[in-house]
């Protein structure tokens, strides 16, 4: 479903990715994990048309993406739930799901709105409150919810647990695994390496910009090397 | 039908300012008494205020005091129009002096021509009064007739080819446009035409130009604030023999200060009597009006008359003396005794109205003036 | 923003400006009344700009001299109705908007306030020089509407004051309308939307630039209506109405009122409209007056009058 080849990018003259190869097949989950600084959420970034790529080639579901602008690329089915949650604090919760389904128009978007009641009901309580008055956990939900609106046939999320209680964690990640019963493909990245890894099928190691360790999600939680290095055991 | 809630009473009250007292003439005023026509403004809400005192103080018109509404426009014609109304819905003025710039005396003198109420107006433009309207008079003399005396004066001189160095600011350009109308009918040629902008700090070049244009007799500049001064002295330090025509834009002596006696010296410009005052001979039919407006306001402000508190003196002894003859407050009385002005001297020249014509100056109402030894002396 | 609430604020301003008149004491309090409308008017042109999406501009008093001047030169030089010359303005506006937004929406913050700041330096300048066209800065005459004949024909006699403040009544209220529909709409939600984080705007879809850009359109729009109702009710018109001040003027305005609520920018240019004519009598305070307003309100509300006041009144539990 997306193919990354040789990908490269840089902040001004600092590059920071120097050249990753991913793959992503449809219907799974892989995982991105990495500590500080590796370049997690640039690839992501490049991924969604947000950061200019300088070498390299990306392809979602047999389109070469890489000058699609950012905005034409969720048309194509390729969400992004953005690092820091990234919610519009100053529009209600309701809108904030209205214009995660900003392209379309059409009676769907009523239903999908349902479906994420459904999914997260605590959003429906709160739906005509602003959404900047939401705890961590719900505008981590909402973003998620969100992205969800936009019909992705891939989401990309970047640490989704970020700064949350170890409880809300646990609930994300639920989430997160629920989602491939709706046929939605997921990019993961985390530096929960633990928690992403028991979701995935498969993952990624990234070190300062290059992929250092692949494989199946088992076979990299029981890696010496990884757990030495991000689960800390 | 009035609902006077008690909120809307107190919004109201606050602006409701004016007072009803009987038995007085209620007059208004919109001068931009501050803003960028201050310098104009200032000086002629001063006069206005002194002439209104002193009136009072010698028992009013027919023994009515006058009562001023004055209200300060800022030179901004939105502004100006809005006190034009204020002054004849809320205050209830019979008539209305004003406008000290084209741009305020336009937005006013609609509202006047509306509402039927005879209006002053203290500004340059020749539009305010061509085409006539009813309501609407104006005391300054217009731009066009100082190019007329200036070329008149070249013509006595036998001056028939000139050069022109303009300023690029409002009245410099509006008074260029005036003259180049007009020099045809004095059979004078412009053989050079240059131009200035308001932040120009030497005018050297243009006036290389002008001096080497071969046939040049005399040059004419009209313009306003620095631009006169600098062309001045740069054509003293150019050692230009030709005579110098500056416009009555900078007729004050600020601009012999500005320049110097030297560099100032022979320069000609149309001037108002209230200028040369000092030297006006005793049988001046202006001289007793000038001196008069002359000692009040240096007397009471301590600060040298200009002539634009002259165009306002004009405008209020102009409505006055419409006032006495209407024997009343009646503002179409007002207006047709306006119109009917008859020979009434002022500092700027003598006023004859008519149904044509609603200035009512000629060219006598301009002095040819001449600089010299740093002072004034008439050539007419 | 719900439909309800919606509603109630179109409510309030068309009750506003059909029952204040019953307490005018004289005609001069519809000419005020106009002003404010007027005023509010190009507020709401920047409620959109500012308060919606986010991006400033000091530079919409060019768009109300591109309104207003072409009420003055159309109709001399195109013989086009007033009312005809007061849509091309807003054509002309929208038009200009869209050359001019194109490249400095790019720009973020002061950078673009200074953009903004010399596009109307630049309007106001060309008016001011091309006196053959426009008179310079002495102004130019604007030819009567015509309307207020008309329906004295009908058999409807209104003074100026009363049409005037008739018709920018009823074009205010239909400013709100439009304004808070926008709101509400899909575009509105993205302009705010893009406001809140362009970034996440991106994400879900939404082309940034196209979305400022409407913004800009739709507030110049506006600008330059206001300058055409001004010019058209004034009947002379001088380059003042491009100038610097006046921008400054209508975001002060908004920034007092509360830059992200219509209703908050209708009390702005209310207060601002007022207070010159309230302080007459101090003309010479007058600007340190308004100083001193403005700078309290931002000291101590700088979410701007009624949007502070709203919350207050709420409580604090937001
Ligand atoms: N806007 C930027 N300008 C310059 N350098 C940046 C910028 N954003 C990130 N970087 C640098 O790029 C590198 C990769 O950053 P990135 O945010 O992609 O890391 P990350 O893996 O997402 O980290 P984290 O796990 O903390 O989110 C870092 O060295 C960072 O300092
Ligand atoms: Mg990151």
């Amino acid at each position: 479903m997306l193919t990354v080849k040789g990908l490269r990018s840089a902040y001004g003259r600092i590059e920071v990715l120097h050249g990753i190869d991913l793959e992503v097949k449809s219907g799974e989950i892989v995982t991105v994990v990495g500590a500080n600084g590796a370049g997690k959420t640039t690839l992501l970034k490049c991924l969604s048309g947000l950061q200019p790529v300088t070498d390299g080639e990306m392809i979602f579901r047999g389109e070469v993406m890489t000058t699609v602008p950012a905005f034409r690329r969720l048309k194509l089915g390729l969400a992004q739930s953005p690092e820091g949650r990234q919610i519009f604090t100053n529009l209600s919760v309701e809108e904030n799901l209205r214009l995660g389904a900003f392209l379309f128009t059409d009676d769907r978007v009523e239903r999908d709105m349902e479906d994420a009641f459904v999914m997260f009901p605590i959003l429906k309580e709160k739906r005509h409150l602003v959404a900047g008055g939401l705890s961590g956990g719900q505008q981590q939900m909402l973003a998620i919810a969100r992205a969800l609106m936009g019909r992705p046939t891939c989401l990309l999320l970047d640490r989704p647990s970020m700064g949350l209680a170890p409880l809300l964690v646990a609930q994300i990640f639920d989430v997160v695994k629920a989602l491939k019963a709706r046929d939605v493909t997921v990019l993961l990245v985390e530096q929960n390496a633990y928690g992403a890894l028991k979701i995935a099928d498969r993952g990624y190691v990234m070190e300062t910009g290059r992929i250092t360790m692949e494989g199946p999600a088992a076979a990299l939680i029981s890696d010496p090397q990884v757990r030495e290095a991000y689960l800390g055991i | 039908m009035k609902f006077m809630s008690t909120t809307a009473l107190a919004m109201l009250a606050t602006f409701g300012l004016a007072t009803a007292a009987s038995a007085e003439i209620k007059l208004g005023a919109s001068l931009s008494a501050t803003g960028p026509a201050a310098f104009l403004g200032d000086p002629e809400a001063k006069t206005i205020e002194m002439l209104i005192d002193d009136l009072n103080a010698k028992g009013g018109i027919n023994g009515e005091k006058i009562d001023l509404t004055l209200y300060d426009d800022g030179g901004d014609p939105n502004k100006a129009r809005t006190f034009a109304t204020r002054l004849i819905e809320d205050d209830e003025v019979v008539a209305i002096i004003g406008g000290t710039t084209t741009g305020t005396s336009m937005s006013i003198l609609s509202v006047a021509e509306d509402e039927g109420i005879p209006f002053i107006s203290l500004a340059g433009a020749i539009q305010i009064i061509d085409p006539v309207k009813d309501y609407v008079f104006k005391t300054p003399h217009t731009d066009r007739m100082a190019c007329e005396k200036i070329f008149d004066n070249m013509k006595k001189n036998g001056i028939t080819r000139i050069g022109m160095i303009s300023g690029t600011d409002g009245f410099g350009a509006s008074m260029e446009a005036q003259c180049k109308e007009v020099a045809g009918s004095y059979d004078i040629e412009i053989i050079a035409d240059e131009i200035y902008g308001p932040s120009d700090a030497d005018m050297t070049p243009q006036l290389t130009k002008i001096k080497n244009t071969e046939g040049v007799e005399a040059i004419l500049n009209p313009g306003f604030g620095q631009g006169p001064a600098i062309v001045t002295r740069n054509a003293s330090q150019l050692g230009i023999e030709l005579p110098l025509y500056q416009s009555h834009g900078v007729a004050s002596d600020s601009f012999i200060e500005l320049v110097g006696p030297e560099a100032s010296e022979g320069v000609r410009l149309p001037g108002t009597a209230l200028l040369i005052a000092d030297i006006l001979p005793e049988d001046d039919i202006q001289r007793d009006v000038v001196m008069a407006y002359k000692t009040a306001y240096e007397d009471k402000y301590d600060q040298n008359v200009s002539t634009f508190g002259g165009y306002a003196n004009d405008a209020f002894l102009l409505m006055v003396n419409a006032m006495e003859q209407a024997g009343g407050e009646d503002p179409d009385a007002i207006r047709e005794a306006l119109e009917a002005t008859d020979g009434l001297v002022g500092t700027t020249g003598v006023y004859t109205m008519g149904p044509d014509n609603h200035l009512g100056l000629d060219l006598s109402a301009f002095r040819m003036l001449e600089i010299e030894n740093g002072g004034w002396k008439s050539i007419n | 923003m719900t439909a309800h609430s919606k509603w109630i604020q179109i409510a309030i301003v068309a009750a506003l400006v059909a029952v204040l008149p019953f307490f005018f004491p004289s005609g001069y309090y519809y000419r005020v009344g106009a002003l404010i409308f007027v005023n509010a008017l190009s507020v709401i042109g920047l409620v959109i700009l500012i308060g919606y999406a986010g991006q400033i501009s000091l530079g919409h008093a060019g768009f109300a001299g591109i309104g207003a001047y072409s009420c003055a030169l159309a109709p001399e030089y195109l013989g086009l109705h007033p009312a005809l010359a007061a849509v091309l303005g807003a054509v002309i506006s929208a038009g200009v908007a869209a050359l001019i937004g194109r490249p400095i929406l790019k720009l973020k913050g002061y950078y673009l306030a200074v953009a903004t700041l010399g596009f109307g330096i630049l309007v106001s300048l060309v008016l001011t020089n091309e006196r053959q066209l426009t008179g310079g800065p002495d102004g130019m005459a604007v030819p009567e509407l015509g309307l207020r004949d008309l329906l004295r024909d009908m058999g409807w006699r209104l003074s100026g004051g009363e049409f005037w403040y008739a018709i920018c009544g009823i074009v205010l209220v239909v400013g709100v309308w439009i304004a808070l529909n926008l709101a509400a709409s899909p575009t509105g939600r993205a302009m705010r939307a893009l406001h809140g984080s362009e970034v996440a705007a991106r994400t879900v879809g939404i082309d940034v630039a196209r979305v400022k850009l409407q913004a800009f359109m739709i507030s110049a729009v506006y600008a330059s209506v206001a300058g055409s109702l001004l010019a058209l009710q004034n009947r002379f018109i001088t380059p003042d109405v491009a100038g610097f001040m006046h921008s400054i003027e209508m975001v002060s305005m908004a920034v007092l009122g509360g830059v992200g609520s219509i209703l908050g920018a209708m009390l702005g240019a209310a207060i601002l409209t007022l207070l010159p004519q309230v302080l007459t009598v101090f003309a010479e305070y007058e600007q340190l007056v308004l100083g001193a307003i403005m700078i309290s309100v931002m000291i101590f509300l700088p979410r701007g009058l009624l949007p502070s006041i709203a919350a207050k009144l709420k409580g604090r539990d937001e």
